[in-house]
């Protein structure tokens, strides 16, 4: 197993303990998923976390979600290429690599947090490789984990 | 015991079982149905069917509302197939949030090496046939998975298989909400056999994605009998399904009988 580079330094603010909430999730808006298979592990108030840190509540752990990716482009060129644009009369369902959103459920984390008085956390995210099949191109290894936009949102 | 052969002759529908529960006789079927789509070359041959999902065709659907009918109509053309083959054979399912898996990892019907007459077992690995492959390209599928404790595996928390829930509440009685959730954990646990296992163009090809998928399929089904008035929104349902034999619409996927199996362990006529 190997990890990726880890995304760090990504701040998030709270909300007051006030603001009642039953479900807290960090939602990754357009993910894209045309690389390796990635497990993915989030971490608050833990810049130093990597693979080897525990997943436990103490070590700041609090959850994953694996990409399903696509491995590279087994196809000729541009076959993996999700348009930018559509035609007005392009009909088709969209692009099987189009760019999806991620929810992680948090809401146990921020209830701590929130309840010890913390106005932001900082979010750490440890991406992990697991024997990953030479035909999937190394490029697409190094930074696995990429995403438009990260956010927290809370439900009533 | 009464076998799928008899259940299907009296008008009922076939069992799928769970893998840890087949019967020496069953898993032999089991194996033998696919080890014969395996020797075909043909659009009716096991290549032809992983092929379907994966590299060349590329039809699977994920990432929608639709994946869970989309492949239930998937593992039906499959299960026709099989049948096809050798009468009465199910799907088994692959319950990975059991304690075997959570001691032993992957079940030793997809592991073991030989079959008990010293045949190569057809569940261990599949080749990969194609018309023009890249030379970096597999050309059969392996395995590479993490320790049972790995937390990617899926536990008996996350999803609850007696009641089709799952540990994420909130969504469970929205049928978009619960697709998403189990989704998640479907994702996870193809990452956790690893290998070709690990990327939907190759991933149908591994003989355990057919058993992964259909522990999937049977907890959307108890989340079905859980939650029979889940509202459904009209255009999703009336989503035709792009399998090749077949001509289903997401609506023609709901009904499990209609498809002709079932989950239960068996079923006790009351006189």
């Amino acid at each position: 197993m190997n990890a990726a580079t880890r995304l760090t330094g990504l701040r998030l603010s709270l909300p007051p303990d006030t603001t009642p909430f039953s479900r807290a999730d960090l939602v990754f808006f357009g993910l894209e998923h045309g690389g390796p298979s990635v497990e993915v592990r989030i971490f608050f108030n833990a810049p130093d976390a990597d693979e080897s840190t525990p997943t436990t509540d103490e070590a700041g752990f609090v959850g994953l979600f694996s990409i399903f990716g696509h491995g590279g482009c087994f196809g000729d060129e541009g076959h993996c290429d999700v348009p930018e644009t559509r035609r007005p009369n392009d009909l088709r369902p969209q692009h099987p690599l189009t760019p999806i959103t991620k929810h992680v459920t948090v809401t146990d984390a921020v209830r701590r947090l929130t309840a010890a008085g913390a106005q932001d956390v900082t979010v750490t995210i440890v991406p992990l490789l697991h024997d990953v099949p030479a035909y999937v191109p190394e490029e697409l290894c190094a930074e696995p984990v990429k995403y438009q936009r990260l956010s927290m949102v809370l439900y009533q | 015991m009464q076998t799928n052969v008899d259940r299907m002759a009296a008008g009922g529908v076939a069992l799928r079982k769970s893998i840890y529960q087949l019967t020496p006789d069953e898993l032999a079927a089991y194996r033998e149905a696919i080890a014969k789509l395996m020797a075909r070359n043909d659009n009716k041959g096991y290549n032809f069917l992983a092929g379907v999902h994966g590299v060349p065709q590329q039809l699977c659907v994920h990432h929608q509302w639709h994946w869970l009918a989309w492949h239930r109509a998937y593992l039906y053309l499959f299960e026709q197939r099989l049948q096809d083959q050798v009468a009465g054979v199910t799907i088994p399912w692959w319950d990975w949030t059991s304690a075997a898996t959570h001691t032993n990892g992957i079940p030793q019907a997809f592991a073991d090496a030989t079959t008990p007459d010293g045949s190569p077992n057809p569940l261990l690995k599949a080749p990969i046939h194609l018309l023009n492959p890249q030379p970096s390209w597999p050309t059969e599928t392996h395995r590479s998975p993490r320790r049972p404790t790995s937390p990617l595996l899926p536990t008996s928390h996350d999803v609850d298989v007696k009641q089709g829930t799952l540990a994420i509440p909130f969504f469970d009685r929205d049928p978009t909400g619960f697709s998403e959730s189990l989704a998640g954990y479907h994702d996870n646990l193809h990452n956790w056999v690893g290998g070709e296992m690990s990327m939907p163009p190759w991933s149908a090809y591994d003989p355990i994605f057919w058993s992964h998928h259909c522990m999937v399929d049977r907890i959307w089904y108890l989340w079905q009998i859980q939650f029979p008035n889940a509202v459904f929104d009209p255009a999703l349902l009336s989503r035709p399904l792009v399998v090749p034999d077949t001509d289903f619409t997401v609506a023609d996927t709901l009904d499990i009988t209609r498809l002709g199996y079932g989950y239960a362990l068996t079923e006790l006529p009351i006189t």
